[in-house]
C-alpha cells in the first residue's frame, strides 16, 4: 500500500517535533511542580514556561488559563462551574455544540438550571433573528457557542455574539477546540470562557485548557490541591501541558492559508471528476481545513472502509459507544435527513497535508463513488 | 467442503464476535487471503438498560451482536491483522426484525427473529458492501456449505449435524451463492474451537449463542407487551376444538402452538393450544391428537434452484430448526400460497415459522408456515416425541 493520506485532521493530529521534544523535556523534569525542592521547582519551571506558551497563542493573559484533560473537561468544567455558581441558571446553546456541551446541559436541570438552543440555518449557520429573539425572551445568563464545527467546519459569529451578549451583561462560552491553529484568536477571544484542545494542533491527547476571563465568579468543579488557582486539583498532566505548550510554540499563522488553498484544490479537483455531490456548509463561512461532502446513493461507511482500505483515512458521523456511527447530530440539526446525513464524509486537512495527496484523495473519492453508484445501479 | 477460492481474493467476513465466524475469518487469512471483517450492530443495548437497574454478571451472556461480542470481533480482527469495520444498522433491525417479531406475536404466530435477520438486514447488507469493496466473496461463521452441482451453486448442510444451520439460510439469493464461503460449514464445532485456540483468538471458549439477542433476560413475552402498542394485546376466549368456550386468555402472545402449561383450564384430559386466531382473538386448544396434522400453507417462498422442477417431487421439509426432515411435497396454488403436504403427520405446525425444503443435504428453498388450518381432520395420534425447544443462530 503506498504512504496513506490523512484527512482526519478534525479527529486528532500528529504530534508535532516540538511538541514531542516538550514532551521529553517534561519527562524528564519529573518532580511535582508543587513539591518545594528543586527538583519541584525545576517542574514548576516547566509547568510556567508551557503555560506562557499557550497563553501567547491563545492572545490571552497567563492567569486566564487553566488545563484540563482536555476540550471535553473544559466545556464541562466551563458550564458546571457556571451552574454551580449560580442556581438557577439560564443557558443559550445551539444543536450543534460537541456532546460534551449536550451532555452537561442534560444535567443542567439538577442545579435547577435551564438551556434553550438556537435555532441553526440549512447553511450549517446560527440562526441571527433566533438568536435576538432567544436573548429578549429566554434571558439567558450564559450563552455557549461553538466557534468552529467540528464536522462542517461552519464559522458561529463569535465576535457578534459576544457583542450583543455583552450589551446585555450576558457571559459568554466559546469551544473553541476546532478553531485555535485556523481561526485567529482574535475571532474568539472576545468571550469569557474558552476551551481549546492540544491534540487538535499536534498537541498530544489528554491536554486541553479553560480560559477564563480574570475575575470571573466561577465555582470549583475538580477537587484536590490548589493546583491551577484552584480550580483544578490534582497534580498536573505536565508531560500532556508540555506537550500542548510545544504544539502552541509550532503553531504557524500562515498555515490556515495554505490548508485553505489546499481544501480548495481538493473541492475543486473532486467537482471536475465526479457529478452529484454537495458541500455540507459549503455556502457557509468554513474553517479552511474542512469539507463535509454528501455523496447521494452512497453510505459513508462504505466509502469510507473502500477508502480506509486504500490508504485514505476520513471520517463520518458521530461514533455510539460500540464504535459504529450515528447521524451525525449536527448534520440532522441543519435539517438533513437521516438517510442523507448517513451519505456525509468528512474530510479534514492539516499542516501537514501536501499538494499531491489532496489531488490524489480527490481522484480516490471520484472513482470510488462512480464505482459503488454503477454497481448499486447495475 | 465448502469451496475456497484457490487463488489470493479479497474476502468479506461477518464477524459476529462468535467463534465460528472468528474462525472463518482465521482460516481465510491462513489461506492467504486478503481478508476484511464487518461487524453489524444491530441493537443499542446501552440505551435499553437504565443507569439504575443493576446488570446480571451473564444478562448478554452467549447472545448475538451484544455489545461485548463486537468488541470481541474487534480483537479478534486485530489478532488477525486484518482490516474492521462496523456498522450501524439499528434502524433497520428494528423495523425489519423486532418490529416483526412484536406484530407476529401479536398476531398469535410464532415469529423466527434470526431467519428473518438474515433475510432482511444481514445478508443483503454484507454483500451488497463486500461488492461495493470490490470483494470476490462473503464469507460468514454458519454450519453450511456451497458446492458445485450440474445445475449451479448449490447450499447443502454443514458437516457437523448437531450444528447444521443451513435452516437459517434458505433465503439466501441463488445468484449470490457463488460468492457465498462458509469455512467453517466443513468443519465439526470441537474442531473450530481447537483451531480458535491454535490460532490464539480470545473468543476459543465463548459459550455458543442461545437466545434472540433483543430479548435479553426478559422472556418474549415481556419483550413484546414492552414494545406493542396497548391495542394489540387483548385478552379473548378460550374455546375447544368444537367451539366451546372454556375461559378467558390474557392475550395471543403469551401463547404458542403445541404448549400445554399455562392454559388455566381444569380438564380430565391434557390440553394443548392448537390454534390462535387472530380475527377472533381466541386460542382454540384441544387434546394433543389435535396438533399433529399432515398439512399447511405456506407463503413468501424463495428457491435456491428452478421452482418450477419442486412442484410434486418428493422433498424432504423442516417445520422448524430442531426438528427432523421428514417427507413432503409442495403445490403452488392460484393466490401465491403453497400447499404443504408430509408423508408422516407432524406436531404443532407453528404459523410465523420457516418451512425449510431440501433434497437430501440440499436446500432448495423455503417459505413461511401461514397456516396449518386446512380442510383436512386432525388425525390420530402417533407414538413420536415431543416438541423440542427453539434455538437460534
Amino acid at each position: 500500500m503506498p504512504r496513506a493520506i490523512y484527512a482526519d485532521y478534525n479527529g486528532t493530529t500528529q504530534p508535532s517535533p516540538e511538541a514531542k521534544q516538550w514532551m521529553l523535556k517534561a519527562m524528564e523534569s519529573w518532580g511535582n511542580p508543587s513539591s518545594t525542592h528543586r527538583l519541584g521547582q525545576e517542574a514548576r519551571g516547566l509547568l510556567d514556561e508551557a503555560r506562557t506558551l499557550v497563553a501567547k497563542a491563545c492572545e490571552r493573559n497567563l492567569k486566564d488559563v487553566v488545563f484540563t484533560s482536555g476540550g471535553s473537561e473544559a466545556n464541562t468544567m466551563a458550564l458546571w462551574g457556571m451552574a454551580l455558581s449560580r442556581p438557577g441558571l439560564r443557558i443559550l446553546t445551539s444543536p450543534i455544540e460537541h456532546s460534551s456541551i449536550r451532555g452537561t446541559l442534560a444535567g443542567l436541570n439538577r442545579l435547577g438550571g435551564a438551556f434553550d438552543m438556537v435555532k441553526v440555518l440549512p447553511t450549517g449557520e446560527l440562526d441571527w433573528i433566533d438568536f435576538l429573539a432567544k436573548l429578549d425572551e429566554f434571558k439567558p445568563h450564559l450563552v455557549s457557542l461553538m466557534t468552529a464545527n467540528n464536522e462542517t467546519g461552519v464559522l458561529l459569529p463569535i465576535p457578534e455574539v459576544v457583542r450583543e451578549a455583552r450589551a446585555r451583561g450576558i457571559i459568554v462560552h466559546t469551544d473553541a477546540v476546532q478553531a485555535l491553529g485556523k481561526v485567529s484568536p482574535a475571532f474568539w477571544n472576545g468571550a469569557d470562557l474558552v476551551s481549546v484542545s492540544a491534540h487538535k494542533i499536534q498537541g498530544p491527547k489528554g491536554a486541553g485548557a479553560l480560559l477564563i476571563r480574570e475575575g470571573l465568579q466561577m465555582d470549583r468543579t475538580h477537587f484536590g490541591g490548589p493546583q491551577e488557582t484552584k480550580r483544578r486539583g490534582g497534580t498536573e498532566n505536565l508531560v500532556g501541558i508540555s506537550g500542548f505548550a510545544g504544539a502552541c510554540s509550532a503553531l504557524k499563522p500562515d498555515c490556515a492559508e495554505r490548508v485553505g488553498a489546499l481544501r480548495d484544490t481538493f473541492e475543486r479537483v473532486l467537482s471536475e471528476r465526479l457529478e452529484d455531490f454537495s458541500v455540507i456548509g459549503g455556502a457557509a463561512k468554513r474553517t479552511p481545513n474542512t469539507s463535509n461532502l454528501r455523496f447521494p446513493g452512497v453510505s459513508s461507511e462504505v466509502l469510507l472502509s473502500a477508502l480506509d482500505l486504500d490508504g485514505l483515512y476520513v471520517s463520518a458521523g458521530s461514533a455510539c459507544s460500540a464504535g459504529s456511527l450515528k447521524p451525525s447530530p449536527v448534520l440532522l440539526a441543519m435539517g438533513l435527513s437521516e438517510a442523507h446525513a448517513r451519505e456525509c464524509v468528512r474530510f479534514s486537512w492539516g499542516s501537514l497535508t501536501t499538494e499531491d495527496e489532496v489531488i490524489k484523495a480527490a481522484g480516490l473519492v471520484a472513482s470510488h463513488v462512480s464505482r459503488i453508484r454503477e454497481r448499486r445501479r447495475a | 467442503m465448502t469451496e475456497a477460492p484457490n487463488k489470493k481474493a479479497r474476502v468479506v467476513v461477518a464477524m459476529s464476535g462468535g467463534v465460528d465466524s472468528s474462525v472463518a475469518a482465521g482460516i481465510l487469512k491462513e489461506q492467504g487471503h486478503e481478508v476484511i471483517g464487518i461487524s453489524l450492530q444491530l441493537h443499542d443495548f446501552a440505551q435499553k438498560t437504565p443507569a439504575t437497574e443493576p446488570k446480571s454478571a451473564n444478562s448478554k451472556f452467549g447472545t448475538c451482536c451484544s455489545l461485548e461480542d463486537l468488541n470481541d470481533a474487534r480483537r479478534v480482527a486485530r489478532k488477525l491483522d486484518i482490516p474492521f469495520y462496523l456498522s450501524n444498522m439499528e434502524a433497520e433491525f428494528r423495523k425489519g426484525v423486532i418490529e416483526n417479531f412484536v406484530e407476529e406475536y401479536a398476531k398469535g404466530r410464532t415469529p423466527n427473529p434470526c431467519v428473518r435477520c438474515n433475510e432482511t438486514v444481514k445478508f443483503h447488507t454484507l454483500m451488497d458492501w463486500a461488492l461495493d469493496l470490490g470483494a470476490d466473496f462473503l464469507a460468514t461463521g454458519h454450519y453450511a456449505q456451497v458446492v458445485n452441482r450440474a445445475d449451479g451453486p448449490a447450499l447443502i448442510t454443514g458437516a457437523d449435524p448437531e450444528k447444521d444451520q443451513s435452516y437459517f439460510l434458505f433465503t439466501l439469493k441463488q445468484k449470490d451463492l457463488a460468492r457465498t464461503l462458509f469455512p467453517v460449514g466443513s468443519m465439526r464445532k470441537p474442531e473450530v474451537r481447537a483451531m480458535a485456540e491454535k490460532l490464539g483468538l480470545a473468543t476459543a471458549m465463548k459459550p455458543d449463542s442461545q437466545d434472540v439477542c433483543f430479548v435479553q433476560s426478559k422472556s418474549y413475552t415481556e419483550f413484546v407487551e414492552q414494545e406493542a402498542p396497548k391495542t394489540w394485546l387483548k385478552g379473548g376466549p378460550v374455546v375447544d376444538v368444537t367451539g366451546k368456550y372454556l375461559g378467558q386468555h390474557t392475550g395471543l402472545h403469551r401463547y404458542t402452538v403445541g404448549q400445554r402449561k399455562g392454559l388455566g383450564i381444569q380438564s380430565l384430559e391434557a390440553q394443548f393450544v392448537v390454534r390462535l386466531d387472530a380475527e377472533s382473538n381466541s386460542v382454540i386448544v384441544g387434546p394433543e391428537s389435535a396438533l399433529f396434522r399432515n398439512d399447511c400453507l405456506a407463503k413468501e417462498f424463495n428457491w435456491l434452484i428452478d421452482p418450477t422442477t419442486v412442484s410434486g417431487r418428493p422433498l424432504q421439509g423442516k417445520i422448524r430448526y430442531r426438528a427432523q426432515a421428514t417427507p413432503v411435497t409442495v403445490e403452488p396454488r392460484e393466490d401465491g400460497l403453497w400447499n404443504v403436504k408430509f408423508e408422516v403427520p407432524q406436531r404443532a405446525i407453528t404459523p410465523g415459522q420457516a418451512l425449510v425444503l431440501y433434497d437430501g443435504n440440499r436446500v432448495l428453498g423455503g417459505g413461511w408456515i401461514e397456516t396449518a388450518e386446512t380442510a383436512h381432520q386432525p388425525v390420530t395420534l402417533p407414538g413420536r416425541p415431543s416438541l423440542s425447544s427453539e434455538a437460534h443462530a
